[in-house]
This record gives C-alpha cells, structure tokens and sequence, in this order.
C-alpha cells in the first residue's frame, strides 16, 4: 500500500566548510533575550536534542559552571554538556527548549535533535539526490 | 544560488515523475531571455526605518513580506561553500561573520566576533568557524 508523505519545503545538501561531508544542514538562529545570531545546523536523527560547541554558550551570555556539568555520550565516549534553555528558530518555526552545549560538538555547527527539533518538523532526506525535505508541523 | 537553483529543477522534475501536486517555481527573465533567480541582502535597520517613514509620508508604496522559511540564510550559506578555500587560506581558524555576500567581521572566538560584528553594524549575522586544519569526518559528537 503506497503511503503518501507531504513536504512543504526542501533544502538541497551543503557544506558548512571544506572537507565536511554535503548533508542536510539547515540555518539555524539561537536566540536568548536580545542577543541572536544564525549559525548552521546539522539535521541528526541520531541527536537526542540539540547540541551547540559551548562558544556559543559564551557568545550567548551563558554560564559554563563546572558544578552545573552534566554527562552527556556520543559516538567516542561521554562528554560534558551544560544544559541552558534558549530559543531555536529555524525553518520559521520558534522553539523554546533545552540546549546542551558541549566542546565535543563540533564548532562549525551544530545539531538539531529529535526532542525539540524532529518534535516540530517531519523530515526527509533523500541522500542520493543530495536534499533534504521538511514540513513543519502545527 | 545556482546550487538552489539546479536543486529545485531536479525536486520539480521529480515530483513531475511521481505525479504528486507541484509547487510553484519562480524565476526572472530579463528582456534578452536570460533567466534569472534572487538573493537577499540585509536592509539595516535605520534603512527599514527611513523606508517606512518615505512610506507613511507618501513618497513610496513600502510592500512588507514575510521571507519564505526555506530561503532564509540560503544566500550566506551558498555563499561560504563556494568560498571555502579562499576562507581557509584568509582566515584559518577564526570566527567569520557574513551578512549576505559580505564577511562583516572575524575574531579568534565567538564572543569577540558578535562584539565586532556589532561595532560594525551587523549585531545579528550568520556566523562560522574556517577551520586551520582539514576537518576530519563527523560520525557523532564526543
């Protein structure tokens, strides 16, 4: 039986710097108070949220407190993360949510996750034809 | 933007295939044929000001529309793939930040680039990191 998904919008695959793979990077604005900026944003299935390098947290005026580290993992081991909460607007969409930020996220960009980004969207990505597809969800 | 504009060409012809609702393409043609596709370019503030007050006193009609979600930051973000190489040999591991076409300001760390970008009229713009070193490739934060 043939299953029929919608799409609203779709982004071709870019490269945020020379030497990182093409892939469904998407712009993403973090927003705290009136400091903002846009920065890109790496569509990860396999991130439980979103994660940011914690110069970001420094450019946002956020505190990186050794007693308020937590224990985040990934693919090579645990890290520390620092949990601040802060908006993400991407694809039009304003999300108000827990951030980690992390010195093992890598700097050139960050990733957006399942609990707050994947919350808000359905997504696609078509790896063969290099595009990533989106539809923001009420 | 000819990335974006080869990407959508391919969508098209696949949702074409697929039998699927299309969705409307835009593109400009100049009076010798050529066709074309746009770019944004911030408008200051003190620019968006000055226009509304031109608007308000007659002088223009100002047309005020919402950016379509998918183009926003696309200028900026075509713009630092095709200029990667030059950007590492430029600024190799320091904090750049663009806004449209334009490299607005660099710094060593991301705190220090907003505050220059900020003295340079730009307090929101679209940053990135040029690598000093190839990147290796990313299977997963650490």
């Amino acid at each position: 039986m043939p299953i029929n998904v919608k799409y609203s919008a779709f982004r071709a695959y870019s490269q945020p710097v020379a030497g990182v793979a093409l892939g469904p990077f998407l712009s993403v604005r973090l927003r705290r108070g009136g400091v903002y900026y846009d920065t890109f944003g790496l569509v990860d299935s396999g991130a439980d949220g979103s994660m940011f390098h914690t110069q970001h947290a420094l450019a946002l005026g956020l505190a990186l407190d050794q007693a308020q580290a937590q224990v985040g993992s990934g693919v090579g081991g645990n890290t520390e993360i620092w949990l601040h909460t802060i908006d993400l607007v991407v694809a039009g969409a304003t999300i108000t949510t827990p951030v980690a930020f992390s010195s093992g996220c890598p700097p050139n960009y960050g990733l957006l996750g399942r609990a707050d980004f994947f919350d808000r969207f359905r997504i696609g990505i078509e790896h063969r034809d290099g595009r990533l597809l989106y539809h923001r969800l009420p | 933007m000819v990335a974006d504009a080869n990407a959508l060409l391919q969508l098209h012809k696949h949702v074409e295939a697929s039998g699927q609702v299309a969705d409307t393409v835009r593109i400009f043609v100049d009076p010798f044929g050529s066709a074309w596709t746009r770019i944004y370019l911030p408008v200051p503030d003190h620019a968006v000001n000055e226009l509304q007050e031109m608007h308000g006193a007659g002088v223009i009609t100002l047309e005020i529309e919402p950016m379509p979600a998918e183009d926003f930051r696309a200028t900026e973000m075509s713009w630092l793939q095709a200029n990667q190489e030059e950007l590492r040999h430029t600024f190799p591991g320091e904090w750049i930040a663009i806004e449209g076409q334009n490299i607005v300001a660099h710094a060593p760390e991301l705190p220090t680039l907003l505050q220059a970008a900020t003295e340079a009229g730009h307090p929101h713009p679209f940053v990135s990191l040029v690598p000093a070193e190839p990147p290796v490739p990313f299977f997963g934060c650490q």
